[in-house]
């Protein structure tokens, strides 16, 4: 195993009761890169994604063959607690989903379930500042999360993600719900946290998949077609599946 | 071109689309009209019957409503009589089935939507309590005194009374609280616990709170029902005349519905009136009873958004 991988996925089978959503993929991310899944719906890209922090745990019928390591150790190990892999491995959902009560809650809330034994202001002002949204709202810090708007939303939770102090960040379709301006703003985002973060994004857009990341893969009917780096992938792909998908085809 | 002409009726008075193309709008909106009007017609006539009650029970029983109503027992003189010691069991009887029945209610409510692992014995135990609910009144009066006066030994007393109100409750207390749960938007459980937050963290700092005016309504329906009741009381023995304010669980007692029922069971046209004064007293207390929760409710909402 290479030592700049971060997640390694290994004939990865996912069921949801009878219907295979994945089937048999094998997948390395490596640190500090953006890594995109992409593929046409129901390709089973979230699907895996979930996998990585074992969100799937919550479905039911939901069973996983082959094994997910997060540096060296398998995710669904017995002595594994999926509490601990979620604290090590964040997620940003497809909706902005803050919680219902103030900034500062949004963010002070995880660190201090977890037992966060520093100042947790000082924490609440790195995490804003690091998901661009400190000068926003640093004087309106007791006010709603809701009354923020869709992108500044979907940076609180970037935020709140980042506050755990996590090791990788997924991105389960992190602009869909945005308008186009926010969702730039997001993108630049993404390309200053992967300086200290392992991202893994799954989207819907090629055009995001082909700015923002350094490693594709194409997901195809729970198959992986094709994966490589980004720019190799956009250009020259491979297969004839990946090609038509990016060339716009189908999808 | 666009065939304007397709819906339109044979005979075209103008030639605009806008006047031509109504085609059978006029019966559509008539039976809009109509449906306007019965649901207009079903409100003002349940409403109409309330306030006609509400009216006539004050009437009757306004005139009884003074200090002496309040600090006098029940007496044979109507002219003595007043609602003390049922106004004061119902007080307790209140107090006491709140204990039991919102905490256990509740935490099995959320026991049940959140953390329950689901197969065949959480079905078996949802429908079961779906049943209960529909279970009458002088059933639980039965069972309560089997179990809570013979059984356990715990006599005519208000704890018997106040346990069996609480079993009553229950139903409806845990089948609201799983649907206040159950309406919690689940990108909320999902992001507390993609932040690696335990189900009971989750359940404690983000669902309860969310579900809390959900809870809220179903306890106030539940407690309405409860210290309404007669049927049970007068199974589990309630006493219907006694000179005495409870002063503690294993005391008699009698409460305002159980008064209610002794003085309407009377001949005397006086004793009638002071059962419409007793109404008048426990639609009081189930008012205020039902405000200090909707004043909770709304503090709890003020407080998230």
């Amino acid at each position: 195993m290479n030592a700049e991988t971060v997640i390694e996925v290994q004939k990865v089978g996912i069921w949801y009761g009878e219907n295979k959503a994945v089937k048999d993929i094998n997948l390395s991310i490596e640190r500090q890169k953006v890594f995109a899944l992409i593929g046409p719906s129901g390709c089973g890209k979230s699907t895996l994604l979930r996998c990585f922090n074992r969100m799937n745990d919550f479905v039911d019928g939901f069973r996983i063959e082959g094994s997910i390591s997060y540096r060296g150790m398998n995710i669904y190990d017995k002595k594994v607690d999926p509490v601990v892999v979620r604290k090590c491995i964040g997620m940003v959902f497809q909706k902005p989903n803050p919680f219902p009560s103030s900034i500062f809650e949004n963010i002070a809330w995880a660190p201090r379930i977890n037992g966060y034994k520093g100042d947790i202001s000082e924490l609440v002002e790195t995490s804003l500042t690091k998901a661009g949204l400190w000068k926003e709202v640093k004087d309106r810090l007791k006010s709603s999360g809701f009354s923020l708007s869709g992108g500044q939303q979907q940076r609180l939770c970037i935020a709140r993600t980042i506050a755990m102090q996590p090791d990788v960040i997924l991105m389960d379709e992190p602009c869909s719900a945005l308008d186009p301006i926010s969702t730039s703003i997001i993108e630049d985002l993404i390309a200053e946290l992967k300086k200290q973060y392992s991202i893994v994004i799954v989207t819907h857009s090629m055009q995001q998949a082909a700015r923002v990341s350094d490693q594709t893969a194409f997901l195809y009917r729970g198959d992986l077609i094709e994966m490589g780096d980004t720019s190799k992938i956009f250009s020259m792909p491979d297969q004839k599946l990946t090609k038509e998908y990016i060339s716009g085809k189908f999808g | 071109m666009i065939n304007l002409d397709f819906y339109s009726a044979a005979s075209a008075k103008s030639n605009h689309p806008l006047l031509d193309q109504r085609g059978n709008l006029g019966t559509r909106k008539l039976k809009s009209y109509f449906f306007a009007f019965m649901c207009f017609f079903a409100t003002v006539s349940v409403i109409g019957l309330i306030a006609y009650l509400i009216l006539d029970t004050f009437l009757q029983g306004g005139a009884w409503i003074n200090a002496d109503f309040f600090t006098n027992f029940a007496s044979r003189m109507p002219d003595k009589s007043g609602i003390k010691a049922a106004l004061f069991g119902t007080i307790w009887l209140l107090g006491i089935t709140a204990l039991f029945s919102i905490p256990v209610g509740v935490i099995s409510g959320i026991y049940l939507e959140e953390l329950m692992k689901r197969g065949f014995f959480h079905k078996f135990i949802s429908v079961n309590v779906s049943n209960l609910a529909g279970v009458p009144s002088v059933v639980y009066g039965i069972f309560g005194l089997a179990f809570f006066v013979r059984m356990l030994g715990f006599e005519r007393s208000l704890l018997s009374g106040a346990l069996t109100l609480s079993l009553m409750s229950l139903p409806v207390i845990i089948i609201s609280t799983r649907e206040a749960i159950a309406a919690v938007p689940s990108s909320i459980k999902m992001g507390a616990l993609a932040m690696g937050a335990t189900k009971w963290q989750t359940a404690r700092d983000h669902i309860f709170p969310t579900a809390l005016p959900g809870i809220l309504t179903g306890v106030i329906l539940a407690l309405s029902r409860a210290i309404g009741e007669t049927a049970p009381l007068i199974i589990l023995g309630a006493v219907s005349f006694i000179a005495f304010v409870p002063e503690g669980w294993n005391d008699g007692y009698t409460a305002l519905p159980m008064q209610i029922y002794t003085w309407v069971s009377k001949p005397q046209e006086d004793f009638h009136q002071l059962a419409a004064a007793t109404i008048i007293v426990l639609l009081g207390v189930l008012l205020v009873a039902n405000s200090i929760a909707i004043f909770i409710r709304i503090r709890s909402r003020k407080v998230k958004l």
